[in-house]
């Protein structure tokens, strides 16, 4: 949950594998100050909002022009997915879904996330433009979607 | 059913945004468009979260790469946990907070780092502080990309390396893999992307206390107790124990495998006792999650802290793999010539690869086709273990399907399918135990002589089936059975088969020796499928065409269509396993070779 809240702050993927590791030293640290009758996962991701902003300003970068309202709404949609044993069921899932995409986007699901390519370099290993490739990604993370909710892919 | 356009256009937006390449203005009109459509909101977390998973799932899978995903910054980082979790430790040994077995925590103990004071008075009846003594654990195997901590500074682990209190183990990404040996003769394994401290213990309760940051931890606690600790809680192990141990910010997750250990959340100081087959989950703010189940089978807990079958598979094409696992299956789980009454359990061989695919890649369906095939022999077993069939039929199916078990174990899979690979095992040791009878192996050795595939799929069958009813006897056998196999090797690497050699035979060879090389390492086995390796791919060109020419057992003629007289999938398997962390040159042939089929013949 954590992971999916840090990476729709800061979108660059090393500074998002970083301020995760620096959230769970500061979760450590503050331990203490964490007032035990509010939900862990919301204090948690105070934590997290606050640690990605430090990383931003240590490396020079704009700092976050998203309203805290906004977060707290994003936040809740997150808490929607479902607690821990729920996400991990969907993982599960999305394992089984990956196995009904075409041969073709399980190559590019393969390189963009398993390899962990950057779409412009899968743009040029499959010899597509990057809008292509964009493309491709939104069909594929759409088809994915409905299968996690329908239990197939159409 | 098709997705709406403005749905595609959110996630085409959405993803931009998290690839980093949407503009400012684009980024902060698409928050704003979010922020008043819960529905699009709720579209978005869900993507956010889809990619969050997929990245996992390609991590679980250890795809390796040309550096470790662990970066300076998250070593440094990690190193810094470490320091902040032992203050932790330290801390919380001085309140009190390592209480013998069956005491309550001291209050509601939270974590807190060395420099702040601390508020809380100790228990006057907690045991003395003792300060932390040198550490009583040695690395004794790595595996990978795996780093002694101290401090700010790092050193590749190797193994006999002593590892002293300041001292912190992390493992990169891939295949890493660490074993530490404690005194009292408890092991821990520590699977990719962990970082833990070293164990250290207080002189009052000369209890060892681990602290764990993150990753997986496989404990077999033995001759002492053992505390293992996270930022969340402990797990505390006072007699012989068997725990999977799981660490993320979130939560921690432990899985025992045998007899049990008491967990407490630190926030609540809540706890709870968790028997073996059981998974807990401790979050800092609910009540701990118990999930029952019966205990997995004894060598689960082995297999699982050393997954390299596994491992390795996940480390070859997906697609390709997919494509490898098929075959088809009727109703009743018999296959090809036994459809028309049961003639070979080997014929039920093939489609137990489903096991071995599906496994690697989450594909559940080939999953269960292969347990119905499994279970469409079983039926057939007589009561001696045979199948009243012939024999090298019969080590044929267990070299097949004892290999396979073990990589069905190894995976997230060996919990739903828990109570059949348990049923499995007792037919598995029968069959086992008739091959190995000294008339069934005179049998299997003439045939072999022969046929020399037969040597590596049978001493497959002997030491995968010891390996899986943990009888070393049965694997000893084994490991001897595969010397008179590679006695047959030609010094250019190249399998004597029918008295000459034969390409697509050596591929054959090559799987089952390669797979029984990952699991029993001998430098024998290695330097055999080098040299083996070689001499294939001496067999193949650039296109992926196969020099069939000299084959004498597929023939230099060629069966239309396709040449149905290679078994091109099994071809495909020969050079995946030859080609994992040895060629990758045999993965990229693996995929050609297969969807050419085409032969160099004359």
């Amino acid at each position: 949950m954590l992971h999916a809240y840090v990476s729709a702050m800061l979108r660059d993927p090393v500074l998002v594998e970083d301020t995760l590791s620096d959230v769970v030293i500061e979760i450590v640290h503050s331990y203490d100050r964490y007032d035990k009758t509010r939900p862990f996962a919301a204090w948690a991701r105070g934590v997290a909002r606050r640690v990605a902003l430090t990383n931003l300003r240590k490396r020079g970068r704009v700092e976050l022009g998203v309203p805290d309202e906004v977060l707290e709404a994003f936040s809740a949609a997150l808490d929607g997915l479902g607690d821990q044993a729920a996400l991990e069921s969907r993982k599960l899932r999305l394992r089984e879904c990956l196995a009904k995409l075409t041969p073709a986007n399980r190559d590019l699901v393969q390189l963009r996330y398993f390899d962990e390519l950057r779409p412009e370099l899968i743009a040029s290993r499959v010899g597509r433009k990057v809008g292509a490739v964009y493309t491709a990604f939104s069909r594929i993370h759409a088809a994915l979607l409905r299968c996690l909710q329908e239990g197939q892919l159409a | 059913m098709t997705t709406p356009p403005d749905e595609l256009e959110l996630i085409e937006t959405a993803l931009r945004h998290l690839e980093g390449t949407l503009s400012p203005e684009k980024t902060g009109k698409m928050w704003a468009a979010l922020a008043v459509d819960p529905a699009r909101m709720r579209k978005f977390a869900a993507l956010v979260m889809q990619r969050v998973q997929l990245v996992e799932l390609g991590r679980d899978a250890s795809v390796p790469r040309a550096t470790s995903r662990l970066t300076r910054g998250r070593m440094i980082a990690g190193a810094a946990a470490l320091a902040a979790l032992s203050a932790v430790v330290v801390i919380g040994v001085r309140l009190g907070w390592a209480p013998g077995p069956g005491s309550t925590p001291a209050g509601t103990l939270v974590a807190r780092s060395s420099s702040e004071p601390a508020s809380a008075q100790p228990d006057p009846g907690a045991p003395a502080i003792g300060a932390p003594q040198p550490a009583a654990a040695r690395i004794e195997a790595v595996q990978g990309d795996v780093w002694v901590v101290s401090g700010t500074a790092r050193a590749l682990a190797r193994a006999g390396q002593a590892l002293t209190a300041a001292d912190g183990v992390t493992t990169g990404g891939g295949r890493a893999h660490a074993s530490l040996r404690m005194a009292g003769d408890t092991r821990l394994d520590l699977g990719p992307a962990t970082i833990v401290g070293a164990p250290s213990s207080t002189a009052s309760t000369a209890m060892p206390v681990l602290p764990v940051v993150q990753g997986r931890i496989f404990a077999d606690v033995r001759g002492q107790p053992l505390v293992v600790n996270s930022p969340l809680g402990e797990v505390r192990a006072t007699t012989t124990a068997r725990f999977r141990i799981e660490v993320r910010p979130e939560d921690t997750r432990v899985e025992v495998h045998q007899g049990a250990v008491r967990v407490t959340v630190f926030s609540t100081g809540a706890t709870a006792d968790v028997g073996a087959g059981a998974l807990a989950t401790l979050w800092p703010d609910r009540d701990i999650q118990i999930e029952h189940d019966e205990p997995p089978a004894p060598i689960a807990f082995a297999l699982q802290a050393d997954p390299r079958e596994l491992s390795a598979l996940r480390r070859m094409p997906a697609r390709l793999l997919d494509s490898l696992g098929g075959w088809p299956v009727d109703r009743d789980g018999l296959v090809a010539i036994n459809q028309q009454g049961f003639r070979c359990a080997g014929e039920q061989r093939h489609p137990v690869l489903g096991f071995v695919t599906g496994a690697a890649t989450g594909n559940r369906l080939v999953i269960d086709k292969a347990w119905r095939a499994l279970e469409g022999t079983i039926k057939f077993q007589a009561p001696d273990g045979s199948f009243l069939d012939s024999v090298v039929c019969d080590a044929d199916w267990l070299g097949e399907v004892a290999p396979a078990m073990v990589v069905l174990m190894q995976s997230e899979w060996e919990r739903p399918y828990r109570k059949l690979i348990k049923a499995l095992l007792p037919p598995l040791a029968r069959v086992a135990a008739f091959l190995a009878a000294p008339a069934q192996i005179e049998e299997l050795r003439r045939a072999d002589a022969k046929f020399s595939k037969g040597y590596f799929l049978h001493s497959a069958a002997f030491a995968f089936a010891g390996l899986l009813t943990e009888d070393p006897a049965l694997q000893a056998f084994g490991r001897e059975y595969l010397v008179d196999g590679l006695r047959l090797q030609r010094v250019d690497g190249a399998f004597l088969l029918y008295d000459g050699v034969d390409s697509a035979y050596q591929a054959i060879i090559l799987h089952h020796l390669a797979g029984f090389a990952l699991r029993f390492p001998d430098p024998r086995h290695e330097s055999a499928v080098r040299i083996g390796g070689q001499w294939l791919m001496s067999q193949i060109n650039a296109a992926g065409d196969l020099d069939v020419r000299a084959n004498t057992r597929t023939g230099p003629s060629c069966v239309p269509p396709n040449c149905s007289n290679i078994d091109w999938n099994r071809m495909a398997w020969g050079l995946l396993y030859y080609g994992v962390d040895r060629d990758p040159r045999a993965i990229e042939l693996a995929q050609r070779v297969r969807d050419r089929r085409v032969p160099i013949r004359e």
